[in-house]
C-alpha cells in the first residue's frame, strides 16, 4: 500500500486553503455586483459604482493575500508566522464589516 | 523543559520563567491586562489543523458576505405595497452579516489559542444563533408577502 503521508503530508490542505481564499474573493466580487445593482435600482448610480469599485479592489487584495500566504507556506512546508496570518485574517474581517456598512449606507440613503 | 531542581552541586541552573512572562520571550514581562496574539503563547500546532482553522474562518466570512449580499438584493428587488417592508427584511440580514464578519475572526483566534495551549476547542453558540436568525427573517418575509398579497 502506498504511503500517502509521504506523498502528500498535509492532505492537500494548503491547496484547499488557497482555493478557499479564492472563493472568498469571488464572493466579494459578487457582492460588489449586488451592491452596484442595488444602487442603480435606487437611482444612486455614482454611490453604487464607487462602492463596487472599492469592493472589487478589496477582492483583489484578498486574492493577493491568499496567494502570498500560500506561496510562503509552500516555502516553509505549511508552517507560517501566526502574526502574519492574524493580520491577514483581521484585515478580511474588517473588510466584511466595511462591506456591510457600505450596503447599509446605500440602502438607507435611497 | 524540566524544572526539577538540580541535585549535583545543589544549584538549579534551569531557567525559571517568572510568572506572567511570555514563552519564547524570557525577558519580556506581560502586563496583567495585555492580550497577546496566538503566536506568543503555547506550541505551534500541526499545520493541517492551523489550515483547517483558517478555512473555517473563511467559510464563516463567506457566510457573512452572503448575508450582506442577500440583504442588498432584498433591498433592491423586493417590491411591496407596504412601506418599509424591504428594509425590515434587508437590514437584519446586513447587520447579521456584520456580526458574523467580526465573529469569524474572534472564533479563529479562540480556536488558535486553544490548539496552541492544548485546551479543548471552545464551544460556539453562533451556528444556533445564525440558524434561528435566518429562520426568523424567513418567517417575517413570508408574513410580509402574505400581508402584501392580502392588501393588494
Amino acid at each position: 500500500m502506498r504511503d500517502y503521508e509521504a506523498i502528500a503530508p498535509d492532505g492537500a490542505a494548503k491547496e484547499r486553503t488557497a482555493l478557499a481564499w479564492g472563493r472568498s474573493a469571488i464572493s466579494m466580487v459578487a457582492i460588489a455586483a449586488s451592491i452596484t445593482k442595488a444602487g442603480v435600482e435606487a437611482g444612486e448610480d455614482a454611490l453604487g459604482i464607487a462602492s463596487a469599485g472599492v469592493l472589487v479592489l478589496v477582492a483583489g487584495v484578498m486574492l493577493l493575500i491568499g496567494e502570498q500566504l500560500s506561496h510562503r507556506r509552500h516555502a516553509t512546508n505549511g508552517s507560517l508566522d501566526p502574526t502574519t496570518t492574524r493580520a491577514a485574517l483581521a484585515l478580511l474581517s474588517i473588510a466584511s464589516v466595511f462591506t456591510a456598512v457600505v450596503a447599509l449606507v446605500i440602502i438607507l440613503a435611497t | 523543559m524540566s524544572r526539577e531542581p538540580a541535585i549535583l552541586g545543589g544549584v538549579d541552573e534551569t531557567p525559571v520563567r517568572p510568572q506572567g512572562h511570555l514563552p519564547g520571550h524570557p525577558t519580556r514581562g506581560r502586563r496583567p491586562d495585555e492580550r497577546t496574539g496566538p503566536g506568543d503563547e503555547g506550541d505551534e500546532p500541526d499545520p493541517r489543523f492551523t489550515l483547517a482553522n483558517e478555512r473555517t474562518f473563511l467559510a464563516w466570512n463567506r457566510t457573512a458576505l452572503g448575508l450582506v449580499a442577500a440583504g442588498a438584493a432584498a433591498a433592491a428587488f423586493l417590491r411591496s405595497g407596504l412601506s418599509g417592508a424591504r428594509l425590515v427584511v434587508a437590514i437584519p440580514l446586513i447587520v447579521l452579516g456584520a456580526i458574523l464578519g467580526l465573529y469569524s475572526f474572534h472564533h479563529w483566534d479562540a480556536n488558535e489559542r486553544a490548539m496552541r495551549q492544548g485546551d479543548p476547542m471552545p464551544y460556539s453558540g453562533m451556528p444556533r444563533f445564525l440558524a434561528y436568525s435566518v429562520a426568523v427573517v424567513a418567517v417575517i418575509t413570508a408574513i410580509l408577502t402574505v400581508v402584501d398579497l392580502a392588501v393588494t
